[in-house]
């Protein structure tokens, strides 16, 4: 199914399917832990996987460097 | 200044540890019974130092990393950094083992604990509590305390408010030493100090 891109969010939530908006990266992902304003400058940080629940990837990422797809 | 990661140990950890502290008194009196229901609580206090450590030091972790990778000078190289740096973190795999954090922090080029040593004097035997309360806790929460005791792996051999108490003592300090050594090697970095 195709996804649409969707307008910048002010806050990313478990569960919501991601793409990175950072030029070189290719990833579909969904966030599992919303970190909170952990950045330096307040930002928001979330843990997204990418991959299979059991086997992908894990690690964390600027909510801004995220945009939210539909699922 | 602290890392909000030190700030929120400060508060909403404290709190919850206070919250034992007073649970605590009002399990007070003499009655048969109390003996069980206060070792009751002791052994959840253990559990709760050592879930708001690893809390503490993963979000210490999240906040070096970002300020690390906030000095990249492209969105690209932030991201491959902030991306290479907290995958399959011992802090998530792992409670909050003295070797877990060094492993996480060896990504950073921080030798953590002969930093956090220098830091402040009296830290090594602060970390040989948190071993001790890590080991506690696993014990605890994997139902293996006579196990353990039999090994003679758990030390000291029981766990009093006392105990909560003294390992509650040490950690504020490991707390802050840490903070400090990971702000510390952002400057080492050539990065602004982030806190």
């Amino acid at each position: 199914m195709a996804r649409t891109r969707q307008a910048r969010h002010t806050s990313l939530k478990v569960g919501d399917r991601v793409v990175s908006n950072v030029p070189g990266f290719n990833w579909n992902g969904v966030v599992v832990e919303d970190r909170g304003d952990l950045g330096i400058d307040g930002g928001q940080i979330v843990m997204i996987r990418i991959g299979d629940e059991d086997e992908g990837e894990r690690f964390e990422i600027r909510a801004d460097d995220l945009d939210r797809v539909a699922a | 200044m602290a890392s909000k990661s030190l700030r929120e140990w400060q508060t909403d950890a404290w709190a919850a540890f206070d919250e034992i502290e007073h649970a605590h008194h009002a399990v007070g009196g003499t009655k048969p019974g109390r003996r069980f229901l206060t070792q009751q609580l002791n052994y959840a206090y253990t559990a709760l130092l050592a879930a708001h450590f690893q809390g503490f030091a993963r979000s210490l972790h999240t906040q070096t990393v970002n300020a690390v990778a906030l000095g990249a000078h492209n969105a690209t190289y932030r991201l491959l950094l902030q991306r290479s740096l907290t995958r399959r973190r011992a802090l998530e795999r792992h409670n909050a083992h003295p070797n877990s954090i060094a492993e996480d922090f060896a990504r950073l080029g921080l030798d953590i604990w002969t930093l956090a040593d220098q830091e402040r004097s009296g830290n090594g035997e602060r970390r040989r509590k948190l071993l001790a309360l890590i080991t506690w806790r696993n014990a605890i929460t994997h139902d293996d305390i006579d196990g353990k005791l039999e090994k003679g792996a758990l030390e000291p051999t029981t766990v009093s408010l006392g105990t909560c108490r003294s390992w509650r003592s040490a950690l504020n300090v490991l707390a802050t030493s840490l903070d400090k050594v990971a702000a510390d090697q952002c400057q080492t970095l050539g990065l602004p100090r982030p806190w």
